[in-house]
């Protein structure tokens, strides 16, 4: 037919079936084309394949929000530096948060979850405001959120079991409040008399989403508040050996990953990566890792003790390094994992497969703090971000 | 391709069948390459397309049939395979390097192809396809889109719309 462009003879679930194709960034751009494809892929159905597509497309992280930038001026690190050459900005866009305007810094990730983010906003000398947003669509909604949790909110959002989120957060004395996106509305879900014991020696208010519950670390094992069915249960720590501490808690490819280590382990700088899978309850290993050969790329994160530290025998008493997230490989063995870990002024990557140790990203200090007192990141101010095109 | 009288399959010589496209070109192909078509496979199983009466195929037209069918000859000892757990490396790269080729074709032939594909239910095909569809689009503008794929200027109305939407998404539409 003269005048009528070939494609559009393809019927809509072929075109459909080409653009779930597409990574979720190239999908919203897709969105400008036409009319036709704009429907398509704001489709609830397509949504959702693109997200399990590009889950299971071996790119579940696309960077890191970073919010501790009282420290640290960058406030994102892309992991993903081949997207630049692609024409691509690697950076996601926050511009369309009103407070970006007048200040920028002003704004601090608090959650992050399967694209969607929760941030908090200080206009100075203003009471901070909540949102939660899709940076990609560029979807922002803000939330009444009482001043005394705003801190600590953790998103609770599972796309392929409901199309809403909720909101998980500490209150005073530990009472469990939830916001849900259906009814947009607060509740008390768990009372501070049942639950602030079994919060005691509470590692950090930052909590990780696995598996349709909410994790905390208090020490010798872990607080798990079970979203839909509203109660706190316990998860056993791996090990209870003296000595031994829990370093990161973290999520990736539907597990819960998490490193510990003795003293004598972590200067050496040798430790496994364990693993709890979905619906169980037990730890396996899942890497061993080895990090020894950072200790001879960067001698000065290993620390002697003062009086030791010009004699030719040091006696080191803290290495600087720090895990951040464990990227699961994978199959059930989660082959070509990556861990990324940080060692003062550098954001690091270790690749499984290969033992690979290369540099993510330079970490500079805002405040001109000289190299040699720069500080290792913990991984409970790092937000793992990867794009997706849901609606809030 | 030398084509056997009697053609039960079992006595060494593969079995062929006859594919007639929509304007009656009549084609000769081996059973099992025209299987790797969940539709063709069931008639063929049900024995037919043998012998003279061949299987009609209105929807499919002969440029694209005879495209369709390289793919498919190229593929079927692969598939016979099942899936090739055992092929060597070289083959796995020969059969990419041919899929590279095959693909690099006309647009008006390429959206047939996916028609085709869709039709006769080749996964292989349809995935080849739209995935070389989706290189076509990844990385550029909406505009640049719209070129690539031949699309007419946006009518002033549908303009305006996409602006609204730009404005939304906060995107450039060049």
């Amino acid at each position: 037919m003269p005048g009528t462009d070939p494609f559009s003879r393809l019927h809509d679930d072929l075109v459909a079936g080409i653009l779930v194709l597409l990574p979720p960034k190239h999908v919203a751009r897709a969105r400008l084309v036409c009319r036709r494809w704009h429907l398509l892929t704001t489709d609830h159905h397509f949504v959702r394949t693109s997200f399990t597509l590009s889950r299971h497309a071996g790119r579940p992280v696309a960077g890191f929000f970073h919010n501790d930038q009282i420290c640290v001026a960058n406030y994102y690190f892309p992991l993903d530096r081949d997207a630049e050459n692609d024409g691509d900005h690697p950076y996601p866009d926050l511009s369309f948060i009103p407070e970006t305007s007048t200040n920028p810094w002003s704004i601090h990730v608090t959650s992050s979850c399967n694209g969607l983010l929760a941030l908090i906003c200080w206009p100075p000398g203003f009471r901070g405001t909540v949102y939660v947003c899709n940076p990609l669509t560029k979807k922002l909604a803000p939330l009444c959120v009482p001043t005394q949790f705003c801190h600590n909110l953790n998103i609770a959002f599972e796309p392929t079991k409901s199309p809403h989120f909720k909101l998980v957060a500490l209150g005073v004395i530990y009472s469990i409040h939830v916001y849900s996106s259906e009814t947009r509305s607060w509740k008390m879900a768990v009372h501070g008399d049942h639950s602030a014991s079994l919060f005691v020696g509470l590692r950090s208010f930052r909590g990780v989403f696995w598996n349709g519950s909410i994790i905390w670390n208090v020490g010798h094992s872990l607080i798990r508040f079970v979203v839909e069915g509203e109660y706190l249960t316990n998860l056993p720590m791996p090990r209870k050996e003296k000595g031994w501490i829990c370093a990161y808690v973290g999520e990736s490819g539907g597990h819960l990953q998490m490193i510990g280590y003795t003293k004598k382990e972590k200067f050496a700088a040798r430790f496994d990566i364990l693993e709890m899978q979905e619906d169980q309850s037990e730890w396996s290993v899942l890497y061993h890792v080895d990090l020894s050969q950072v200790k001879e790329l960067y001698p000065n994160i290993e620390w002697p003790t003062w009086d030791t530290r010009y004699h030719e025998h040091k006696i080191i008493e803290y290495l600087a390094l720090s895990p951040i997230y464990v990227i699961r490989g994978t199959g059930k063995s989660g082959q070509n994992g990556v861990l990324i870990f940080s060692i003062p002024g550098k954001i690091m990557s270790y690749n499984m497969k290969d033992q690979k140790i290369s540099m993510v990203q330079e970490v500079t200090s805002p405040r001109k703090v000289p190299p040699a007192y720069l500080l290792e990141q913990f991984w409970y101010n790092f937000y793992a971000y990867s794009p997706s095109l849901f609606d809030l | 391709m030398a084509a056997p009288e009697s053609g039960d399959g079992n006595n060494g010589a593969a079995r062929m069948v006859t594919l007639i496209s929509s304007d009656n070109t009549r084609f000769e192909v081996e059973a099992a390459a025209a299987s790797l078509s969940q539709t063709l496979q069931l008639t063929i199983l049900d024995g037919g397309g043998g012998g003279g009466d061949g299987i009609p195929l209105p929807n499919v037209d002969s440029a694209t049939l005879s495209k369709v069918l390289e793919y498919c000859i190229k593929h079927a000892p692969a598939a016979a395979n099942g899936g090739a757990p055992n092929a060597t490396a070289v083959d796995r790269a020969e059969l990419e390097r041919f899929d590279n080729e095959f693909v690099n074709i006309d647009q008006s032939v390429l959206y047939s192809l996916i028609m085709a594909a869709h039709n006769l239910e080749i996964e292989g095909l349809q995935s080849l396809v739209a995935k070389k569809v989706a290189d076509m689009i990844k990385g550029k503008s909406p505009m640049e889109i719209r070129r690539t794929l031949g699309f007419p200027d946006p009518t002033p109305e549908e303009q305006a719309e996409m602006n609204a939407h730009m404005l939304e998404y906060g995107w450039a539409y060049e």
